[in-house]
């Protein structure tokens, strides 16, 4: 009989990129090595691990963004094709290897993990990877919830209400869409919480969220037990607290795991290191270097000097890790047993895209973990947060504080001085929307159509990616151009609207640029 | 209270005892200039006049307004006001006010900060951290007299640190009817036992992080905080134990079991299961809570889009 549960939640997400006016779009790039970095490789670790009778439970979300652009049929079809160009790169660098017989094992290994992605992805999968994910938790191995439709940043837009109504309904929609279910669980975008937003999601029918450690240590009344069990909010939506040791074991740049020496360096790509005639057919057709996925260098140390990466020593360090992980979370485990009257619940949210894209190993590490679990069962055991709530359905009564996972744990990353033009200018565009709404509730098919495409607009707007990556820094001009075309749209349609003289052709041609949520149900917006 | 920047001009007037700070003028006004945002704003923007708070952390708010200046004395907003005054356009101030709330709600006290209705926004430290703000734009005349325009939403900033511990959750530790602790240490802890040390300070200073000249090494048991010596000494401190067996029983029916509260005592009733936590977790965990863990939600930086 365990003491105490681990619950992992892998958070899937990226931003809604799709560019049909472009033959080779830079951004598009971040979804198709995903696939084969990441989300492939979470699907196969999960195949092994059931193959290998090792029991494994863990919650994940799949933003809508993500989930659209996994069934676009432009954005798979090209998908491939990236994928033919790496698995024919691989195949010259098993040839330009041939007398370093160390890189060329790596080349051959990287080669056969994009046939092996090539093959599931069309044949056992049938281009299909959301139903994929789906089919796991049809099983009972993990459990899928949830997210804003866009990954709006909530605490932001709740000057409006309307808007985070629509965000978080939509989301919803798009769930129930591809899950055929209703979802009971839902993903805070940035794990932005914020008084008020619980009511929001229990009204949609949602049971449980997460949040970060702060808005549960300083939720209203004061939490006995911390993060180890949720708190119900008085609209009785339960919500669960990050635990800061896991997330520090993993995710920190200077602790965490994924900064060992022994693993693959994320920042040496053959893409950006030989000779441009030889990659030019793989990568931008402009000449533009970009990853290729093939890195023959591990950590090794903080200095440039790069050794030669050995995929069996990292393999063994991602199983020593695991062990290591599942020991301190037995020793907390433990200790926390004796201090509470029921199983504490240790609660541990990652990006997935850490799993596989930027820690190359986390699959691996996942499946030591989960393999560690099963041989240790006496002290802590894999759950979910909704068979949780399952066992403990009452729990200590609070209202969780306004918090982020963001800097310093509150709004900052998404509002600042670089960012913070964004809001008005979302928060004007949700307030027309709600009056145009209001003003024609029964709507011509073509006032609804643009009603409709309106509303999509200000979503992709609404995205917390493009306030985080004009933050960061790196991606900035794309962020802004991206906000300029949604809201530009918006504003052309918002007007035909207005002056009553849609213009068809304009409508349809952003209607096929953008073809995320095709039942959206623009009425969220109208309050 | 200052601002950054031009701090001769932009002082802004304090009503009571708080001190304001706007910390940075928001670049608003150079995007505005950079020609690219104007176009995308939505065609109904400065049709109204608003003005909008939004939180930034426990101790800053931030504020952005839109006010429409049109010199038509009939569409002027403000036209009633300069009338009253019989102020010169030129010697009436735009302030914005900001008016803290107490629990219930009701304003405390205000502070004003003097703007410049170009400038569109700014940041403003908060005198009150975790508290209820709501802010009115309006034109202070030259003999003082404010007169406000527009009301904004009240906004709460998070709270900077958790909650004090319930008097009813802290006398509920362990029921002091229990028989089953009733030996093992004194009864319910007014005043408090003295033996454990407070968690936080057996648990907050972190472990030191694994060597990573030697990858893959755990971290040593005794290293880990929740085996160091104070927290282990609490663990097995017989007031811990015995509670956790009361605990436990209790949590089993959500009652407490036969014979472990002697009959007529009401405690038990009262108490849910969570209460019976011996140990303050929430400190714990706010004492771990390392902000700064946010996720690179981009999978790696992209040049800009071009067109192929």
């Amino acid at each position: 009989m365990a003491k105490g549960y681990l619950a992992l939640l892998l958070h899937a997400h990226l931003p809604y990129v799709r560019h049909p006016e472009y033959q080779d779009a830079l951004e598009e790039r971040w979804f198709y090595d995903a696939i084969t970095q990441c989300y492939l490789p979470l699907l196969f670790t999960m195949e092994e691990m059931a193959a290998a009778g090792i029991p494994f439970r863990f919650t994940m979300s799949l933003t809508p963004p993500l989930a659209a652009m996994l069934e676009d049929p432009l954005l798979l079809a090209r998908f491939a094709q990236r994928l033919q160009d790496l698995i024919e790169l691989g195949g010259r660098e098993i040839e330009r290897t041939a007398h370093r017989p160390a890189e060329q094992k790596l080349a051959r290994l990287y080669h056969a993990h994009l046939q092996r992605c090539r093959e599931a992805f069309v044949n056992r999968y049938q281009a299909d990877l959301r139903q994929a994910f789906f089919a796991w938790q049809a099983k009972g191995c993990i459990e899928i919830i949830a997210s804003a439709a866009t990954h709006g940043y909530l605490p932001l837009l709740a000057i409006n209400p309307a808007a985070v109504q629509a965000q978080i309904k939509i989301g919803i929609d798009s769930y129930r869409r591809a899950a055929g279910v209703a979802p009971s669980g839902f993903w805070l975008p940035e794990c932005g919480y914020y008084p008020g937003v619980d009511e929001v999601l229990k009204a949609q029918g949602i049971r449980y969220t997460c949040c970060e450690t702060h808005g549960i240590t300083r939720a209203t009344p004061r939490p006995p037990h911390g993060v180890y069990t949720p708190v119900t909010c008085p609209s009785g939506l339960a919500v669960f607290g990050r635990d800061q040791e896991s997330s520090r074991q993993v995710w920190s740049s200077v602790e965490g795991y994924p900064g060992d020496q022994a693993y693959r360096e994320y920042y040496r790509d053959i893409g950006h290191e030989l000779d441009l005639e030889y990659l030019r057919p793989y990568i931008h057709r402009d000449g533009i270097r970009v990853d290729t996925g093939f890195k023959y260098y591990r950590i090794t140390g903080r200095s440039g000097r790069k050794e030669l990466y050995d995929p069996e020593k990292a393999e063994a360090r991602a199983e020593q890790h695991a062990a290591d992980f599942l020991r301190k979370k037995e020793n907390q485990t433990n200790v926390l047993r004796t201090l509470m009257a029921r199983k504490p619940i240790i609660v541990a949210p990652y990006d997935a895209e850490l799993f596989g894209h930027w820690w190359h190993e986390g699959p691996r590490w996942l499946k030591y973990l989960f393999t560690e679990l099963a041989q240790r069962p006496d002290t802590v055991r894999a759950t979910t947060l909704g068979a949780y709530l399952d066992e403990y359905p009452d729990n200590p009564p609070a209202t969780p504080c306004a918090s982020s996972w963001g800097k310093n744990g509150f709004n900052e990353t998404w509002l600042n001085p670089k960012n913070d033009w964004i809001y008005p200018l979302l928060h004007r565009a949700a307030a027309d929307l709600g009056e145009l709404i209001r003003q024609f509730p029964r709507p011509q098919p073509l006032f609804d159509r643009a009603l409709q495409q309106a509303a999509r607009e200000l979503l992709l707007a609404q995205a917390s990616d493009w306030a985080f990556m004009i933050h960061a820094g790196t991606t900035a001009a794309y962020a802004e151009q991206r906000l300029q075309k949604h809201l530009a749209r918006f504003a052309q349609l918002t007007a035909m609207i207005g002056e009553r003289t849609i213009d068809p052709a304009r409508l349809t041609e952003f209607e096929a640029h953008d073809p995320i949520f095709p039942d959206l149900d623009y009425r969220a917006f109208g309050g | 209270m200052s601002f950054s920047k031009k701090k001769d001009r932009h002082s802004p007037t304090v009503v009571g005892n708080e001190k304001p700070k706007m910390i940075k003028k928001s670049r608003l006004d150079q995007a505005t200039a950079s020609g690219l945002r104007p176009s995308v704003r939505p065609a109904s923007e400065f049709s109204q006049k608003r003005v909008v708070l939004l939180p930034v952390e426990p101790h800053r708010l931030h504020a952005y307004w839109e006010f429409p200046f049109r010199r038509d004395p009939v569409a002027d907003p403000m036209a009633p006001h300069r009338r009253q005054t019989r102020d010169e356009a030129r010697q009436t101030k735009m302030i914005l006010r900001f008016h803290a709330l107490d629990a219930a709600q009701n304003p405390t006290n205000h502070f004003d900060l003097e703007i410049e209705a170009a400038t569109g926004s700014c940041y403003v430290e908060v005198p009150t951290p975790g508290g209820s703000y709501y802010a009115e734009l309006g034109f202070r005349a030259a003999l003082g007299r404010f007169f406000p325009a527009v009301r904004s939403a009240v906004v709460a900033t998070p709270a900077p640190a958790p909650a004090p511990p319930e008097p009813q959750a802290a006398a509920s530790l362990v029921p002091q009817s229990d028989p089953t602790t009733r030996d093992s240490h004194p009864p319910l802890a007014t005043p408090e036992p003295p033996a454990p040390p407070p968690v936080t300070e057996a648990l907050t200073p972190a472990a030191p992080p694994a060597d990573r000249s030697t990858p893959g090494a755990a971290v040593p048991e005794e290293n880990h905080p929740a085996a160091s010596p104070a927290l282990l000494a609490v663990s097995a401190s017989p007031n811990v134990m015995a509670i956790g067996k009361a605990s436990k029983s209790w949590r089993a029916d959500q009652a407490p079991v036969p014979g472990s509260t002697a009959p007529g005592q009401p405690i038990a009733k009262e108490l849910a299961p969570w209460h019976l936590a011996r140990l303050d977790l929430t400190e714990f965990c706010e004492q771990r809570f390392a902000p700064g863990n946010s996720s690179p939600t981009v999978p790696s930086p992209a040049p800009e889009l071009i067109d192929g």
